[in-house]
């Protein structure tokens, strides 16, 4: 049976209004204003959906994996209702504000400790720092070929087929497995789960890993310099009309021309 | 209709404000409790009782919205040490009642005994939400957020449980790829508590006619902002409440001002739907309200930080709809079950869920779940504390029906008298009906900006509302069916804009009804931008026509409160 393991991080919600966002200037560290729940940032959610994807066409078993200092119980949950067969949460105070070397360690350690495996999937970065590293060095570390910004993958006959998105086009590459492949935007919006699904996974048991239960050490190898909240630009809203979407997207180009922005 | 995926569950509350979330905690604690005592004494326990939260924000506590200066007496019955553990933003430490013109403020020489706040609490009701919603879960009560009641079902006359809503339908009403169908989700005993207006309590009130014989509904809107500002400008649980200025003296409401922890001030209007101007618009008059000088100076050199709207009802207790039918109860803001003199809901919310919860164990035991049994919770609460205080207070918007000045006094006369008026009873009419025409306001159809008070936004001090509501952290999928229904769009474009000039392009907090022209045709069309929704329901309450009736976006959408 094939056997995906998706990386899941869970971020704080970027559609927060940025009002609520604070950094503390002495530490350099964001603040999480309080009553702001985290959610499963954007593009592992894709990853998590090419996998649900392949999981309805074949017997596969899916292992969802999240690390961070906080993991919310009900985000683990959803995991579950969302379609993962297992879900591991390593949890420890030490994993906050990472670098993506620290974090890539932490991965491959997990992923070694959980063991066969056909496939690795992540987003092609977090929706919080947008670094878009870890990928890669957990691919590095784990010695594996890895196809990067894919919207679709056919697994079979010990090969990966993968979709990617380039600048002007897409590419279609294969890779032997295992492997490792981030995801983009363009696989879509992820399922919704269903209220019956959603009340199984309550019930269901996440494991727990502790960072010793890894052999976690910090690698740490990047140093946040400064960090800040920009001033607001001021925003100068423009409708663009027209009779259809063609018409449309080409009043905007020529708009966006006109004031030299393409 | 195709047949849907059966759930069922024991109890199902619908809406995980105060008033479910209250009451799903307290039977929880209520049959722990039961069972301790079966088990030394004898008797049966009650084993795997489900108890279910459905809640259409994508958090507990994502659509909760209130001033807020809570009272704590349901809250500390409940939990016990509540006082320790709850997010409370401050104990109330002073406060002040003033009276505004556009420069000056004159503090009333006493503050009205109904509005003493002694020994209450400034909490934001979106961080309590959150809270008790964590309590409830550890509780064993199962709450699933993102997941709207959409239809209520029955057996005949008997509820039998709601039907969540279809996700991922298009805005054309057909499945996309995510589709996911709603369910039904069956229950023994369903609790509404759906928050004001609610919009399933609405259609079981009028299929079951629970309010023959009351007052008419009737509801206030309050548009409120939570600041961050310098050091020092305002003490935590500092209570300010204002009347006059910049709401003329023929409309109800009133400003207030609450202090709250970390640099924080809440600042907002209360607007009673009940007015009469078709110019009005209640987030301009709050924008107003920020220039007073009082005003201004507390919040100079501050930053915004959230933006939210929400209508509250104030009937009051002759507007108490029946709250008891075969299989369902109502709670809560649902229930009408809000204070209009002391202008506070949180604590009956909390009464009437914990009561609910008694009649409910109660019923449980006895395997009966009628209309009769489960009257015994209507019974307790207009018994009990929650419903003297709304008896007392039972004709107190009403005095208002005559403007400010009327209303103080009359109210006041009313306070002395326990709420006795020289009428025993005060009525009420649907605010949909307060309007008068534009016409007949300012001599013209078209007054000028002078005249309705318009004023343009500084974008500091003052906010439009497209950019306030972006402070709501509001979103919704776009493509999905419209949540605003409107029933007959001709009325938009002739009678209404005629009569009244579009009113639903000012009322509407959030910006959500906008009237394009189109220039060469010179036809005019209703645009509902219904993702800007920040699901305070004054459309559903206050349009002259009753033509728009609001119902339940795909979960999730709506606004993300965190602090108001």
């Amino acid at each position: 049976m094939m056997h995906i393991i998706v990386c899941v991080k869970m971020v704080m919600d970027p559609e927060m209004p940025f009002s609520v966002f604070k950094v503390d200037p002495e530490s350099n560290k964001p603040i999480v204003p309080d009553g702001t729940s985290a959610v499963l940032s954007t593009f592992d959610e894709c990853a998590l959906e090419a996998a649900l994807r392949i999981k309805d066409g074949q017997d596969c078993k899916i292992t969802a994996l999240s690390l961070g200092a906080e993991l919310p119980k009900s985000l683990l949950q959803k995991l579950y209702a969302l379609g993962a067969d297992e879900v591991i949460g390593i949890e420890a105070p030490e994993f906050e504000h990472l670098d993506a070397f620290s974090t890539a360690n932490a991965l491959t350690r997990a992923i070694e400790k959980i063991g066969d495996f056909d496939l690795v999937f992540m987003g092609r970065q977090s929706a919080d720092w947008e670094a878009g590293l870890v990928w890669a060095g957990v691919a590095e570390a784990l010695q594996l070929p890895s196809v990067s910004l894919v919207r679709e993958a056919t697994p079979g006959d010990g090969k990966v087929t993968a979709v990617r998105c380039v600048s002007d086009g897409i590419e279609a590459v294969e890779a032997d497995m295992p492997a490792l492949l981030t995801f983009t935007s363009e696989v879509g919006e992820i399922r919704f789960c269903s209220l019956k699904d959603m009340m199984k996974a309550k019930k269901k048991k996440i494991v727990k890993w502790s960072a010793a239960d890894i052999g976690f050490e910090t690698v740490e190898r990047m140093q946040l310099k400064t960090l800040f909240v920009p001033e607001m630009p001021v925003v100068d809203c423009q409708i663009i009309e027209g009779d259809d979407d063609g018409e449309k997207g080409r009043r905007l180009a020529r708009a966006l021309a006109d004031q030299g922005l393409l | 209709m195709e047949d849907r995926e059966i759930l069922e569950v024991d109890v199902l509350f619908v809406g995980a404000g105060v008033a479910s979330l209250s009451g799903a905690l307290h039977l929880m604690n209520r049959i722990h409790d039961h069972n301790e005592t079966v088990a030394s004494g004898g008797g049966k326990p009650l084993e795997d009782i489900s108890v279910a939260v459905l809640e259409k924000g994508a958090y507990v506590g994502a659509h909760n919205l209130s001033g807020a200066v809570m009272i704590p007496d349901a809250l500390k019955a409940l939990v016990p040490d509540a006082e320790k553990t709850a997010p409370l933003e401050a104990e109330v430490a002073s406060e002040d009642v003033l009276f505004l013109t556009r420069d000056r403020a004159l503090r009333f020489p006493i503050t009205p005994p109904f509005l003493q706040n002694h020994g209450a609490y400034v909490i934001s009701l979106s961080r309590l939400t959150q809270w008790l919603g964590d309590l409830a879960e550890e509780s064993g009560v199962d709450i699933f957020p993102g997941f709207a009641g959409t239809e209520v079902l029955y057996e005949g006359r008997r509820v039998k449980g709601v039907r969540t809503g279809d996700k991922g339908v298009d805005e054309e009403g057909r499945p996309k790829s995510t589709f996911e169908p709603g369910i039904d989700l069956h229950a023994k005993v369903t609790v509404f508590g759906e928050g004001t207006r609610g919009s399933l309590a609405k259609t079981l009130i009028r299929k079951h006619r629970l309010n023959a014989g009351r007052n008419a509904e009737t509801y206030i809107v309050g548009v409120k902002e939570v600041w961050e500002v310098p050091e020092g400008r305002i003490e935590p649980g500092k209570v300010m409440h204002t009347a006059g200025y910049p709401l003329k003296p023929d409309t109800y409401g009133g400003g207030f001002v609450y202090g709250m922890g970390g640099n924080r001030v809440t600042i907002g209007l209360i607007v009673g739907l009940d007015y009469r101007d078709p110019a009005m618009d209640p987030h301009r008059e709050f924008q107003k309200f920020k220039l007073h000088p009082r005003m201004a100076g507390l919040l100079a050199g501050g930053r915004l930080l959230q933006y939210g709207a929400k209508t509250a009802p104030v009937g009051g207790y002759f507007a108490i709809p029946e709250l008891a039918v075969d299989g369902g109860l109502l709670v809560g803001d649902s229930a009408h079950l809000f204070n209009s003199q002391k202008i506070k809901g949180i604590h009956t919310a909390q009464h009437s869920g914990m009561l609910a919860a008694e009649t409910i164990l109660e019923a449980l035991l006895a395997d009966d779940f009628s209309q009769s049994r489960l009257a015994g919770y209507p019974s307790r609460l207009l018994a009990g504390d929650a419903g003297r205080e709304l008896y007392r207070a039972r004709n107190f918007h009403q005095a208002f029906h005559r403007g400010l000045y009327w209303g103080v006094l009359r109210g006041g006369v009313q306070y002395l008298l326990g709420g006795r008026d020289w009428n025993k009873r005060l009525y009420t009419t649907p605010d949909s009906e307060s309007l008068e025409a534009m016409h007949a306001v300012y001599g013209t159809a078209d007054p000028t900006d002078e005249q309705t008070g318009d004023i343009s936004y500084d974008g500091e001090l003052t906010f439009t509302r497209e950019a306030d509501n972006y402070y709501s952290g509001v979103s919704h999928e776009e493509n999905q069916p419209c949540h605003l229904q409107v029933r007959d769009r001709q009325i938009c474009v002739t009678t209404c804009w005629e009569t009244y000039r579009s009113p639903c392009t000012r009322f509407c907090p959030a910006k959500v009804y906008e009237m394009r022209l189109d220039e060469e045709t010179q036809q005019r069309e209703l645009v509902v931008n219904f993702t800007n929704c920040l699901h305070c329901k004054t459309c559903d309450v206050k349009d002259p026509f009753d033509n728009i009736t609001w119902v339940p976006p795909e979960g999730e959408g709506g606004p993300k409160y965190t602090m108001v």
